[in-house]
């Protein structure tokens, strides 16, 4: 059954008092379907207007980048992610006050002989996250998880990951595994988890 | 909702659209049920399931009708903070419709932290053993009914096709992952992976072939009809989905969330939509 199918059942002399109470855009935009534009790249498809929705206000952007005491760095599983065998790290600001990145952090696969390789951005380089005061950033970092001949008996894995931020200080995190056997490392994702429920 | 319009005085059909505008929906009374239904439409998959703002916000005029959503296994990449009973109730009730993905062992002849033995016969006990898994993850997330029908796909990254040891090592898994998925109460099996690099179409020859696949061909052509690799003869009834554009950024609604675009024509949880969409045919 389509959006528009139910609209027409709403009864009319009901109406002018629901708008009373809510304000007349906000009972447009349910029963109208006058919901803000989309401004995805895709088709629009099928049309789906029932149910309300607000566009979601931008958070307040930090004023400051982050630095390496503002963050705790916790490395996650490690995963198979689009063709890629992945770490997640996860960059909570533990600050009182918010700060960004203005991109995703310089990132760098840390192997037991201290040597180090620098992993692709990809399309976060210049992706800023904003972190209020107990917020997380997901980084996804992967290499490919297949070549011709990859054997575990050729596995080069990085066991640490080094996080270099805007003001030169840097940030080592232990327990990661990373092998490079196929492929450099890349930055798959980069995105803020929602902020925390203020009490 | 027509016969009840009509008992309703206006001030209570006022407060019910209170309600619904502020976002102050009920706790769900019921678990999804278990069950699929054949849908034919546009949907995304993002490594996290999104939070259920972002997911109210995506609804509304909008092309994508249904999330894939990673329950589990031990190769799934990110953290899911979101993913609970109450948030697929929630998501279901605005009128959202579920790929339920497992990310388990991966091909032998890969990278990845976790790999199907090379063993055939361990292969498809592993294969049994995550199909296992699986199911008890459907029941943990509230799935009623034994989740009798709730289909699941099996997410296999590309590995080197060429290598016939581990192809096979794949098959095998592949067959004891779909034989054990059909055991009572019994859900449909699918298989996820590449088109072309994850060997989609030889699992056409298994013993026990899955029920459907999602073919990952980023090409832009959403057409479930077209996926390089996989033989047009194959899967034809209503068993196909298409991942036609890889990781990007879209924003709908004041919202961006990096996603996958996929395609249904084939089974998902716990139910058909109404929003066909025929560029998905």
């Amino acid at each position: 059954m389509s959006a528009k199918g139910r609209r027409r059942r709403w009864p009319a002399r009901v109406l002018p008092a629901a708008a009373a109470l809510l304000g007349t855009g906000a009972l447009a935009a349910i029963v109208f379907g006058l919901a803000p534009a989309a401004a995805g790249t895709a088709d629009s498809g099928p049309a789906k207007g029932a149910t309300a929705s607000v566009a979601v206000p931008p958070a307040p952007l930090a004023a400051r980048p982050c630095t390496a005491p503002d963050l705790q760095v916790t490395v996650g599983p490690a995963g198979a992610f689009h063709g890629s065998a992945t770490q997640e790290l996860t960059l909570t600001n533990r600050a009182p006050d918010a700060c960004f990145f203005p991109g995703v952090p310089s990132v760098g696969a840390v192997f037991d002989d201290d040597s180090q390789q620098a992993a692709d951005p990809g399309q976060f380089a210049s992706s800023r996250a904003d972190l209020q005061p107990g917020q997380s950033a997901e980084l996804l970092l992967g290499t490919p998880g297949s070549c011709a001949g990859a054997d575990s008996s050729r596995r080069r894995a990085a066991t640490r990951v080094a996080l270099g931020l805007t003001r030169g200080d840097s940030v080592q995190a232990r327990g990661a595994s990373l092998d490079v056997q196929c492929g450099r490392p890349q930055v798959l994702l980069f995105t803020v988890e929602d902020a925390p429920a203020t009490p | 909702m027509k016969a009840l319009t009509r008992r309703l005085p206006a001030a209570v059909f006022a407060m019910l659209v209170i309600t619904a505008a502020s976002g102050l929906q009920p706790t769900p009374a019921r678990a999804l049920s278990g069950g699929g239904g054949v849908t034919i439409g546009k949907g995304f998959d993002a490594c996290t399931a999104p939070s259920t703002s972002s997911m109210k916000a995506w609804w509304t005029n909008t092309p994508w009708t249904w999330v894939g959503v990673y329950i589990g296994g031990n190769s799934r990449a990110c953290s899911q903070p979101n993913l609970t009973a109450a948030w697929l109730n929630t998501q279901f009730t605005t009128g959202w419709r579920f790929e339920f993905l497992w990310v388990g062992p991966q091909a032998p002849c890969t990278t990845f932290a976790n790999r199907i033995s090379s063993s055939t016969s361990t292969a498809f006990n592993q294969g049994v053993s995550n199909a296992q898994s699986a199911f008890n993850a459907l029941v943990n997330l509230g799935v009623t009914n034994n989740a009798q029908g709730t289909p699941v796909i099996y997410d296999m990254e590309a590995f080197d096709t060429s290598n016939s040891g581990c192809l096979a090592a794949v098959k095998s898994f592949v067959n004891g992952w779909v034989q054990q998925m059909h055991v009572a109460p019994g859900q449909r099996a699918g298989y996820y992976g590449s088109s072309c690099g994850s060997a989609v179409d030889a699992m056409a020859s298994i013993g026990h072939v899955p029920d459907y696949i999602n073919g990952a061909d980023w090409d832009g052509n959403p057409s479930t009809s077209a996926i390089s690799c996989v033989a047009s003869s194959h899967w034809t009834n209503h068993q196909r989905m298409k991942q036609y554009q890889g990781g990007h950024n879209e924003t709908w609604n004041g919202v961006t969330i990096n996603i996958d675009s996929n395609c249904a024509n084939g089974p998902l949880a716990p139910s058909a939509t109404n929003f066909n969409n025929t560029a998905c045919l």
